[in-house]
């Protein structure tokens, strides 16, 4: 397992964000598969030098997303995403999302076609069709 | 039974001289997890801490600590919970090994490898003199003094008071030792934020002795927002907000940092017709510093320069 | 705890142990230095006092001095022990430091001064005790000490209040009132004020150096502490005062007879020539030249003249405060290299100045046990502070008085042979030989001389019946067999051997052949300010000092006039309402300010003053509710029972529950 996480303090990001964004992005380049183990909440805690709860609270939301699972006795796993989220709900935390990404792409001077190519670099990058793929 | 907190304290006051260096405190500190204490130099944190040890005696109100009135602790509570000051004083003629031979006798929990892991931790030699440790070193030896004992209840006054890094950190990373063991409660005040935002489960903010925040960390970053205001023209006069932190204007913007934004905070503003409206989230720092800096509206708008 | 006073003695070793090398140095070569018995030797006891008094005060102010760091007595402090134990373990390391450091040496001392044949007088094992006082006095310095390094005050000059307190003890112990005689008025001074100190430093830790924190007892003893602190101002004050006022003023008069019979009265004034003047009020002039008369000139004129100290109690009284060793002996002869003592059991003692043992006594024989006592004998060889031998003693043969009868004693031959024998029912007070022969007796009922027969030369019966000693003179005249007889009145300070302090009411003029010719009252005429002056410094006393008569009867002044007693009542009274009003500005419960009241009462004016020092004054803010000024200390408003507005909110306030459990 190479999930390799560092948290920054001082930053607009609350800590269990980025673990979590972390974790999430881990696990959608392919870093982390299904089946993978996570540290323990407190191991974690120990490695980045953080309160348990903040690990904790990131891997509960991960949970809750449906990221992840702890089993009782054996640790925490990575299991396979539930559409826990409806269509509309994901949309609507998509859209501002897509909104930063045109206004910096605006400022720097980017033309709508440029920002297109660039999108789509990064999504066969993240292997996105395949990661979907597997999903269904 | 052990109950909720470890700490409460109702109306405390204390007064130097005719001046209030903290009033009408009500705080409670619940069992188990960290809580860090934050306030400007001279809030009156060392005030607070000195009152709930029995080291200095309140004006007016009463506190407990563990149970027992902080007017008049007993040894048994004293044996409870550990202290460490921000000045780590020793004796200075003592050595490593005479510390731990002077503290050990008094504390029949005495957890010698706790001791040892500290002192090796910050790379203390036995036999060195108090007097010849640097102030890390001394920082790593007062703190295993005081973790040794297996306190139910540490509190330490801003322990990474002139610590290098490394001792800093060694330091969180002790703090984070002791959560392992649920009932064991951490109370600090400091002004490391890093190392605050990493450790603290809670936080309370003392201003000018005043308590103006005391909820998780979590919380006080979600309630401190900040919103960028655009306009197309000069930006119009700000009406009343409340909760208004801080609010600074320049040509076409004004940037608004405010407590508890919800929607008649976002009415008023949107009356304004700005053309943009952005919020946004703050570090943990800035949200501090707005919170306990000089409260109001700055003004940035420079006048045109005149060509000749 | 023992780990904490194994902590204190290792922390503190650093100043007993040099202290008490030191000292011991310092008492070494002072032994072997000294002629006399060191242990009463006034050159030995003022270094020892100074040295209990410097590792008393340092080792007790030292202890504290370690933890002077706030964040250090914190770490003193907090562990699980009390803080009695805390102070206890204190105490215990340094009083067992100075133990050593003082204690040692001091016994090294008495048991080497206890050799014989080291010093050639007398030994008692109670000589020992102003080595013991001195002892006590520097315990006394350490608690001194201690508080003064505990107590958190206001006024910075107040901290050193218990170092006066201290002072004050030390100096009223070796004072001695009549009603007390011994040692005992010193220990108890001592004790009394240690205890009071320590109590004060006990509760000085209990408060951790505050004042409100501590428990009554602490309370009342800090504030006594500092009360005699003040005391001790107001009388160097006072002092200061009356040197200042009377500086130019101070005038003294004696009477002095010349030879001829004739009485003069001699004024001193600072700064001007000695006056002389007869009872018409004339100055005396040379006969020459006309010149008024210098002293030294009149010096030749006056005639010899014999001092007895009259005392019919049953101890001789001690007649030297700056000499301890006339508490147990007086050096009465010295003949044939053979120092000859009269001790306090009442016999003389020889004692060979070259071996240094003893080696004969001479009692009165012939008498009941219980009144084979000699007096103790009017003159003596005094030693002045360099240890040297001041010949002031007696004449060659010279007789001894006991109660009943009078011994020529003749040291050479070991030889006491009975002169004179009294009434039955008359007592002996006093008695000198005047030279020829002559000794002056004086008894409950007469003044009497007896020649060198034993046979009465003449007789003057008297009418002090005192039980107090006084004191009778006894002039000689140039025409054969007159004599001059004063006799004085009882003055309290007439207890001492202060030449000037001694006043006589009348002179009788006496001769062999016709009895009493005539008799002289003295009142001093001349003196203008003297009455003024003696009654301002009373009254300012009784204004700065407090209406104990215990006070005026350890200076020495045994009745206090009424007058003088009112005013202090007065003073008094008005301290206790100064003290109400401000218990009352600052609402004070009704129990406290009774306290305070009656304190104020008792100590008057320098209690008010402690009072100043010692109370923490709370501050006074508007109440919210009802705006009139109420202090901080209580929650609730002492006039409209109100609280205290809570802190104010301006809209930026984060409150969440915090999860428990």
């Amino acid at each position: 397992m190479n999930l390799n996480i560092t948290i920054t303090t001082g930053s607009t990001t609350p800590i269990y964000k980025q673990i979590t964004e972390q974790v999430r992005h881990a696990a959608a380049t392919g870093r982390l598969t299904v089946a993978d183990q996570l540290p323990s909440v407190r191991a974690l805690a120990e490695e980045l030098v953080l309160n348990p709860n903040t690990v904790a609270r990131a891997y509960a939301d991960l949970a809750r997303e449906g990221l992840i699972e702890s089993r009782p006795g054996r640790g925490v796993f990575v299991i396979q995403k539930r559409k826990v989220f409806r269509r509309e709900e994901g949309r609507r935390r998509l859209e501002p999302l897509i909104d930063t990404l045109i206004g910096e792409a605006m400022a720097m001077d980017f033309t709508p076609d440029q920002l297109l190519e660039a999108f789509e670099n990064k999504l066969s990058e993240w292997k996105y069709e395949e990661w979907s793929s597997s999903k269904r | 039974m052990k109950s909720e907190y470890v700490i409460r304290t109702r109306g405390l006051t204390r007064y130097f001289g005719a001046r209030p260096a903290v009033y009408e405190l009500d705080l409670e500190v619940p069992r188990g997890g960290v809580f860090a204490f934050l306030g400007r130099n001279g809030s009156g944190k060392s005030t607070v801490i000195r009152m709930l040890l029995g080291l200095l005696q309140p004006t007016r109100g009463a506190g407990e600590i563990l149970g027992c009135d902080i007017r008049a602790p007993t040894p048994e509570i004293r044996g409870r919970i550990g202290y460490l000051t921000e000045e780590h004083q020793l004796y200075r003629w003592m050595s490593v090994q005479e510390c731990e031979r002077f503290q050990s006798r008094f504390y029949p929990r005495w957890n010698e490898r706790i001791f040892r892991g500290v002192i090796d931790h910050f790379g203390l030699k036995a036999g060195a003199r108090v007097k010849n440790l640097s102030r890390g070193e001394r920082a790593g030896l007062c703190l295993g003094l005081t973790l040794a004992p297996d306190p139910e209840l540490l509190i330490l006054d801003d322990p990474a008071l002139g610590l290098d890094p490394v001792a800093r950190r060694s330091l969180v990373e002790s703090m984070i030792q002791l959560t392992r063991q649920s009932d064991r409660t951490i109370f600090f005040s400091t002004h490391q934020l890093d190392d605050m935002e990493r450790v603290a489960d809670y936080v309370a903010v003392l201003d000018q002795g005043v308590l103006r925040a005391c909820c998780p960390l979590d919380s006080f970053r979600e309630n401190v927002r900040q919103v960028q205001l655009r306009f197309s023209g000069t930006p119009p006069k700000l009406p009343k907000i409340p909760g208004l932190l801080q609010a600074v204007r320049t040509d076409r913007a004004i940037r608004i940092i405010c407590v508890h934004y919800d929607e008649t905070v976002d009415g008023v503003l949107q009356s304004l017709n700005p053309t943009e409206l952005e919020i946004s989230e703050i570090r943990l720092e800035d949200a501090l510093i707005s919170y306990l800096g000089r409260h109001g509206e700055k003004s940035f708008i420079l006048p045109e320069t005149v060509q000749p | 705890m023992r780990t904490l006073i194994q902590k204190e003695l290792r922390e503190n070793l650093k100043l007993a142990l040099p202290g008490l090398l030191i000292f011991a140095l310092v008492l070494l070569r002072l032994f072997q230095n000294s002629e006399t018995q060191p242990l009463l030797s006034v050159s030995v006891l003022r270094p020892i006092e100074f040295f209990c008094f410097v590792l008393g005060l340092g080792l007790g102010w030292f202890q504290i001095h370690n933890e002077r760091h706030r964040d250090l007595w914190a770490f003193l402090v907090h562990r699980p022990l009390t803080r009695t134990q805390i102070c206890a373990a204190k105490l215990t390391a340094g009083l067992s430091l100075y133990t050593l450091a003082v204690g040692l040496p001091l016994s090294g001392l008495v048991i080497a001064s206890r050799i014989p044949g080291e010093f050639a007088s007398p030994f008692e094992w109670e000589m020992a005790l102003p080595v013991a006082a001195d002892f006590l006095f520097g315990i006394v310095w350490y608690f001194a000490g201690m508080l003064t390094g505990l107590r958190r005050a206001r006024w910075y000059a107040s901290r050193g209040l218990p170092l006066l307190a201290a002072l004050l003890a030390s100096i009223l112990g070796p004072i001695q009132p009549s009603w007390l005689p011994g040692f005992w008025q010193q220990f108890l001074v001592l004790t009394v004020g240690g205890i009071i100190l320590a109590v004060a430093a006990w509760g000085a830790f209990q408060g951790d150096g505050s004042h409100r924190s501590q428990p009554l007892c602490s309370r009342g003893a800090t504030t006594v502490a500092l009360a005699m602190g003040v005391i001790l101002i107001s009388l160097v004050f006072q002092g200061l005062l009356e040197v200042l006022l009377r500086g130019n003023q101070a005038e003294s008069s004696r009477f002095e007879v010349s030879r001829d019979g004739t009485v003069y009265e001699i004024i001193e004034r600072a700064g001007k020539a000695a006056e002389i003047i007869d009872f018409a009020g004339q100055p005396l002039k040379e006969p020459v030249t006309g010149r008024k008369l210098n002293l030294a000139s009149f010096d030749k004129l006056v005639a010899d003249s014999y001092a007895i100290n009259v005392d019919f109690g049953d101890r001789s009284r001690l007649r030297n405060l700056l000499q301890p060793s006339s508490r147990f002996y007086c050096l009465w002869q010295n003949v044939d290299r053979i120092n000859w003592y009269w001790s306090r059991e009442g016999r003389l003692v020889g004692y060979d100045t070259v071996t240094k043992l003893p080696v004969s006594s001479i009692v009165p024989v012939g008498f009941p046990a219980i009144e084979a006592r000699f007096l103790r004998p009017q003159t003596e060889i005094e030693t002045d502070a360099d240890d040297e031998l001041t010949d002031r003693g007696a004449p060659s043969t010279d007789t001894l008085a006991t109660r009943q009868a009078i011994y020529e004693v003749n040291v050479a031959t070991r030889d006491a042979r009975r002169l004179f024998k009294t009434a039955p029912d008359d007592r002996i007070g006093g008695a000198r030989s005047i030279g020829n022969g002559a000794t002056v007796v004086v008894t409950r009922c007469f003044i009497e001389m007896i020649g060198a027969d034993g046979t009465v030369d003449w007789q003057l019966p008297h009418a002090v019946a005192s039980p107090r000693p006084f004191w009778v003179k006894v002039s000689r005249l140039d025409s054969t067999n007159q004599f001059a007889v004063w006799v004085g009145d009882y003055h309290p300070i007439n207890r001492r051997n202060a030449v000037g302090a001694r006043r006589y009411s009348a002179i009788s003029f006496v001769s062999s052949e016709s009895g009493v010719k005539k008799q002289v009252k003295l009142q001093p005429s001349g003196l203008k300010n003297r009455q003024a002056l003696q009654a301002w410094s009373y009254r300012l006393s009784s204004v700065i000092m407090p209406p104990l008569p215990v006070v005026y009867q350890l200076l020495g002044w045994e009745s206090v006039p009424w007058n003088l007693l009112r005013i202090s009542f007065a003073v008094a009274v008005v301290c206790a309402v100064i003290g109400w009003r401000i218990g009352k500005h600052y609402h004070y419960e009704s129990g406290t300010q009774i306290g305070w009241f009656v304190f104020h009462l008792m100590f008057a004016f320098p209690g008010l003053i402690a009072f100043l020092c010692v109370q923490e004054w709370p501050a006074r803010e508007s109440c919210p509710n009802c705006k009139k000024l109420r202090v901080v200390v209580r929650a609730k408003c002492e006039h409209c029972d109100a609280e205290f507005a809570p802190p104010r909110r301006n809209g930026t306030e984060v409150f969440e529950p915090l999860a428990t459990g």
